[in-house]
């Protein structure tokens, strides 16, 4: 399903129809239901549906997997030092882990949007939603890592003089990376609907084009009613993107036998 | 000796907490300032004289250097100090505290519900095998997926607007607010307002636990088939139990905890989305001042929020954790 996804992104250059950001100021062409010209239809400022809706594919991706990634990596890091140091690393790293788990997700990717102001607003949405999000992932990394600690393998690399990032890096990671890949499976599907949120408050950068963005002008301009051909389409995209993710991560989860998991 | 150990565990909780509100603080402090467009004078008070702004300049320390203004901040974040002026009778805080009954009524019955359903069918669903199974957890597994407020801009436009099964309630238009602040002498006026605050309940309720359903179910799932296998199973098994029993009184008690101790990052989540169902079915609840504040970037208002959604969180973690110690035998406090 993912792959579909990909493609799309990948040549949504050559599917669209029209300039997404392009729009008629004549009245007949604005909110106007699909015909043949403009297969979804064009919204409330004239533009095209169909052309902004395939380029939402690239947007979404181009936002949800970096912030992906970047969550991997910081969980990872700060899971494994605080499993595997303890002490008072470990107790300020679970203070800091706490502190990015109460801040409230949406304020915090929208302050860190406002005070980058507009010129980097994609990688301030990127950072945003990383630092909201790697705070699951570090946790169960540092539960796996302190399980992991006090087998013997370690011991023995302890014994036979290796230096503890060896043992971190090379000992410890490839007994717990399966979980950062896993973790960042469903980290996609997280971000994309972070930041979706964000675009649907009109608290991203406006000139890029997401679905939350097309989803929010039915609160602010339609105020409420909007027509099916505005909503349907970026609604059904996010949902079949975090189905999409969702169904992978379920399937590695499946595949690497852990009953149990948090989200 | 166990009376002591309780106080320990409180004291520690009741450290890190605070150690937690001041790093939250902090970032927001570094955020704040790190917003471009003049400063904070400007955006408390936009139509202010000058002599106004002098004087918010002057009382908010924005003429010192930055640690100053920092330890300023603190001290005015630790004594709930949100007037733009001294003189000030209603604050930020006192706003927020008038709106916060709405957002508890709507977002703890639609905790508690999601969490009595989530539980009921997850338990349900490993043991009734069939037709049933693959529906609701398919069902289950594709309202995860969906974001909240697709879900509630699709059900608002449909429902409300195209089919009227719901009835369009604008709470924040109603006189219904007037219902907080007098409550020693309940009217029959009231009574009514209270009708418009329940219609217009129903559906953000109906979407979030619609919503938070899934959580609970799917892990009281795992937990169950993980708990299935025990020796302790077998042994209900060998003693001629039904399965039905088997699994309401033995397996689904014992894996109700997880889904306790989840349920301390699980409020982190629904606290935070909390903005978004208020403004999309224009609740007036904290949220939707949360998030009118960051349209304009009124900073009293945002620190108050932060502060007291902050400390929400960590109270009802803490209560969590107190019920987990109590529940389970094997966690001492």
């Amino acid at each position: 399903m993912l792959t579909v996804a990909v493609a799309i992104a990948v040549l949504a250059p050559y599917l669209i129809l029209y300039d997404p950001l392009f729009y008629y100021a004549e009245l007949e062409y604005v909110n106007h239901p699909p015909t043949l010209k403009h297969p979804l239809g064009t919204d409330i400022l004239g533009c095209d549906v169909y052309s902004q809706f395939i380029w939402g594919f690239r947007s979404a991706l181009a936002i949800a997997v970096p912030a992906a990634l970047l969550v991997g990596i910081i969980g990872t890091v700060a899971g494994l030092v605080s499993g595997y140091y303890g002490g008072l690393t470990d107790a300020v790293l679970q203070r800091i882990n706490i502190t990015f788990l109460v801040w409230p997700s949406v304020p915090f990717v929208a302050l860190i949007v406002y005070s980058w102001g507009g010129y980097q607003a994609r990688a301030a949405i990127i950072l945003g939603v990383a630092f909201t999000l790697w705070t699951t992932t570090a946790r169960v990394i540092r539960a796996e890592v302190l399980s992991l600690k006090n087998r013997p393998f370690i011991e023995a690399a302890k014994v036979s003089g290796a230096s503890s990032r060896r043992i971190i890096f090379r000992h410890i990671l490839p007994n717990v990376i399966h979980l950062t890949f896993l973790y960042m499976t469903i980290a996609v599907a997280s971000s994309l609907v972070l930041e979706a949120t964000v675009n649907f408050l009109a608290m991203g950068d406006a000139s890029i084009i997401t679905w939350g963005r097309m989803l929010a002008f039915t609160l602010t301009l339609h105020r409420g009613y909007a027509p099916w051909w505005i909503i349907v389409p970026p609604g059904m995209a996010i949902i079949y993107m975090v189905v999409s993710s969702f169904l992978i991560s379920s399937g590695l989860r499946e595949s690497m036998r852990i009953t149990t998991m948090k989200f | 000796m166990r009376r002591s150990r309780i106080s320990i565990f409180l004291g520690k909780k009741i450290v890190g907490a605070l150690i937690t509100i001041f790093l939250v603080m902090s970032i927001l402090f570094v955020l704040l300032h790190s917003v471009p467009g003049g400063d904070i004078a400007t955006r408390m008070h936009p139509f202010g004289s000058a002599r106004q702004k002098a004087l918010i300049r002057q009382q908010w320390g924005l003429y010192k250097p930055l640690y100053e203004q920092y330890a300023i901040y603190m001290k005015r974040i630790f004594t709930a100090d949100y007037a733009v002026f001294r003189d000030q009778e209603v604050d930020a805080m006192d706003i927020l505290l008038m709106f916060l009954p709405y957002t508890l009524l709507l977002f703890g019955t639609a905790t508690i519900i999601s969490y009595v359903i989530g539980t009921y069918l997850g338990m349900r669903l490993l043991s009734r095998k069939g037709r049933w199974k693959t529906f609701i957890s398919g069902t289950s597994i594709v309202l995860y997926a969906v974001p909240a407020f697709v879900l509630a801009v699709y059900t608002r436009t449909w429902l409300v607007f195209k089919y009227h099964v719901f009835p369009s309630v604008d709470i924040a238009a109603t006189p219904a607010w007037s219902m907080l602040v007098n409550l020693e002498s309940p009217t029959l006026d009231q009574l009514g307002n209270m009708e418009v605050v329940l219609s217009g309940m129903i559906l953000p309720l109906i979407v979030l636990v619609m919503v938070g359903l899934a959580r609970p179910l799917f892990l009281m799932k795992d937990q169950m088939s993980a708990i299935v296998d025990e020796p302790f199973v077998v042994t209900a098994r060998a003693k001629g139990l039904t399965e039905d029993r088997i699994f309401s009184r033995h397996v689904a008690r014992c894996a109700l905890l997880p889904l306790l101790s989840d349920a301390s990052v699980n409020l982190a989540l629904i606290f935070s989305g909390g903005i978004l169902i208020e403004y999309i079915f224009n609740w007036p609840g904290i949220g939707q001042i949360f998030f009118k504040a960051l349209k304009v970037m009124h900073y009293p208002t945002i620190s108050a929020a932060i502060f007291l959604l902050t400390i929400m969180l960590l109270i009802s973690m803490f209560i969590v954790d107190m019920l987990y110690a109590y529940l389970d035998p094997r966690v001492s406090l």
